[in-house]
């Protein structure tokens, strides 16, 4: 029985060249007080049919675990145990030749993972026709895309091995739709029909969903989570909730290319309020019921038409609503020097249940310095307010006035 | 994932490997271009010819007693013959894992693979070579006498001291880039102190050490014994050359098992 076993594996890299004379040639295995620690401690064990989907931030571990299990790399510690053939997708073109045709490069890549040059010839047809590629097949592997990279690579890496064990990097996403469907089924039916063990490194939760059933949460090289898929996305998502959460008065810092001749920080937000149904600030409101915003500002200098926006983010990044001053403004168009209010005004604030992030700002112009990503103050999701609404006023993100009914009295009769 | 086994082992385990990187990159070499395969041959005649009219015709240095500049080619093409392996190594043993990042870090596979891949190109080369040479010496009427069976344990031989050489080196370079500028500067010197374009009889009584301390007059002169005839070096740089062959050979192979470990996290 096909296995794939990791037994507490770190993997330190030093960061700089060392220098001469500082450890011998030969003894390349000594400590370094540099090191940098890219894995540690990590364990799991997978047996056939098992599928282990590795998410975590850029930088966390991802690839270079995927390479010590691949053996390309040697852990700096523990070891990796493992029975059956191993086939890979670590990259895009691994081990093309670029001058070669697409043809040539699948039967050196199937040599190249181990497989013997008769039975890679037999599977190219599978490969050729699982890939899609066509007549471009013929071209030289250089002229091809990314995405027909990855064609080329994840079909002759599923088809041409008699494997037990699949390792994938965070490849998938250069392909197409259609492509990204077919890989997915692909390693669905891998795993579940004939019973081949799936490790996949990736940030599309999607594909983690639908692949695995266990997930391994990198942090900085170490496990943070390790359970089912279920249990460990809750904490994902919750830890992201959070991130997005310390997210606050974010200005982008983009000077170049100027486009305004003026210095941008004209106006500036000095406060943004809310109010709620009995005139008191607050930050909790009731769904239905009204809400008022209220931006308080400090203008250096008279400001002719400038542009009020605020938006309204559910806590997993949509924007559920949002208006500026353009689309339906007040009357006054022009700023005066000094301090001012100006109110937004929701006779009835219609959103359910949640937190939901506010973003305030204003701009020189509507479209102009969306270009830019210039404003003259911006407090991009520093504001959250809690909603509260009764189970009553439906479920999701808006509350909308609805009524059901019968639509004649003859059937509600049957029905009792 | 390949485990500590013998070098000679992991080979023959990766041999399927190995000739697949041989075929695609002989076939990407030549793939593309109008002559194709035929720059294998116009190549090495170019340079002999041009060698032989710098200095055969403009600078007269003669080979033997009545050496034309027909003879004076010959001497020449049967000497470069062995060099252009080591060339050949010098110039792209240093870049050889480097060049091969992508597949040494995304397909699991002992790195010797690359190495071995190359000197089997390298050594591809050198048969194409003796065969042109033979083609020329058939062209002049010549026939080579039964001396050219020595040439069979000779390449082989001093296949495997370039094999080890192209160990160190190519993983040297990965760890100190200077390498493959220590190489150039290595080979220009080492050309110009071996009796390649020169007989070794032209070179001063007080040079004569640089000819008997270097490796590369045993191969050369042996060389020249299996295909012209010609009277073999003295035996002291033959057991020379046939030393630093077999050190080459274990120094590359003690240097692979105590480094393929960590090369790839030098990449």
């Amino acid at each position: 029985m096909a296995f794939l076993e990791a037994r507490k594996i770190s993997k330190a890299f030093r960061l700089d060249p060392p220098r001469r004379g500082q450890r011998s040639l030969t003894n390349t295995e000594a400590e370094d007080t540099r090191a940098v620690s890219a894995l540690q401690d990590v364990s799991f064990r997978l047996e056939g049919g098992a599928s282990l989907g590795i998410i975590g931030s850029n930088g966390s571990g991802k690839s270079t675990l995927l390479k010590v299990l691949a053996g390309v790399m040697s852990p700096s510690a523990g070891e990796v145990v493992r029975q059956g053939r191993l086939s890979t997708i670590l990259g895009l073109a691994a081990g093309t030749m670029p001058q070669l045709s697409g043809w040539d490069n699948i039967v050196l890549f199937g040599r190249l993972l181990g497989e013997s040059a008769r039975r890679t010839r037999q599977v190219a047809e599978q490969v050729a026709e699982f890939s899609g590629l066509g007549r471009a097949l013929h071209w030289p592997v250089r002229t091809y895309s990314s995405g027909m990279l990855l064609r080329l690579g994840f079909s002759a890496a599923v088809h041409l091995l008699e494997f037990d064990i699949l390792l994938v990097d965070e490849v998938i996403a250069v392909g197409d739709l259609v492509f990204q469907k077919r890989c997915v089924a692909k390693m669905q039916e891998l795993r579940t029909r004939e019973g081949r063990i799936l490790v996949i490194a990736t940030h599309n939760l999607g594909d983690v969903g639908a692949l695995c059933d266990r997930i391994m949460l990198l942090d900085n090289g170490r496990v943070a989570i390790e359970g089912k898929t279920e249990d460990v996305l809750r904490h994902y998502w919750r830890d992201c909730e959070r991130a997005l959460s310390r997210i606050e008065g974010f200005r982008n810092p983009l000077e170049v290319p100027q486009i305004y001749g003026e210095d941008l920080a004209t106006i500036r937000l000095e406060k943004v309020r809310f109010v709620g149904r009995d005139g008191q600030e607050s930050t909790s409101f009731t769904s239905g019921e009204p809400l008022t915003v209220c931006i308080d500002y400090v203008a250096q200098a008279e400001v002719d038409n400038p542009l009020f926006r605020v938006q309204f983010h559910r806590n997993d990044g949509i924007l559920v609503h949002g208006t500026n001053t353009y689309r339906k403004g007040p009357e006054r168009s022009r700023v005066a020097e000094g301090r001012g209010t100006l109110r937004l005004h929701y006779p009835s604030f219609r959103l359910l249940q949640g937190d939901y992030y506010v973003s305030v700002g204003v701009w020189p112009d509507e479209y102009r310095s969306m270009l830019v990503n210039q404003a003259f103050d911006f407090h991009e999701r520093a504001y959250v307010i809690a909603v509260e609404s009764r189970i009553e006023q439906g479920a999701g993100v808006l509350f909308q006035e609805a009524e059901w009914s019968w639509a004649d009295a003859g059937q509600e009769n049957e029905r009792e | 994932m390949h485990k500590r086994s013998g070098i000679c082992r992991t080979i023959r385990l990766n041999s399927g490997r190995v000739w697949a990187l041989v075929g695609a990159e002989i076939k990407g070499r030549y793939l593309g271009s109008a002559l194709g395969f035929l720059w294998a041959l116009i190549h090495p005649l170019v340079l002999i010819l041009l060698y032989v009219f710098v200095f055969s015709v403009v600078l007269k240095v003669k080979v033997g007693r009545d050496g034309d500049a027909v003879e004076y080619g010959i001497f020449l093409f049967a000497g470069f013959i062995p060099w252009r392996m080591i060339q050949d190594v010098l110039v792209r043993a240093p870049g050889a894992y480097i060049e091969k990042a992508s597949l040494l870090v995304k397909i699991p596979m002992p790195p010797v693979v690359v190495p071995a891949s190359l000197v089997l190109v390298c050594l591809f080369n050198l048969v194409i070579d003796l065969l042109v040479f033979a083609a020329v010496l058939l062209a002049l009427g010549r026939t080579p006498s039964l001396g050219i069976l020595w040439l069979l344990p000779l390449v082989g031989v001093f296949f495997l001291g370039v094999f080890g050489v192209s160990l160190v080196v190519a993983d040297l370079n990965v760890r100190f880039r200077d390498t493959a500028h220590v190489c150039q500067v290595v080979r220009v010197l080492w050309f110009l102190a071996s009796p390649i374009i020169y007989p070794a009889e032209m070179v001063p009584e007080s040079l004569r050490w640089v000819i008997d301390g270097n490796p590369v007059f045993g191969v050369v002169g042996l060389f020249r014994h299996a295909l012209l005839g010609l009277p073999p070096p003295p035996s002291a740089s033959i057991w020379l050359s046939a030393a630093c062959v077999l050190m080459g050979l274990a120094l590359g192979c003690y240097w692979y098992m105590r480094t393929s470990r960590t090369l790839v996290d030098h990449l």
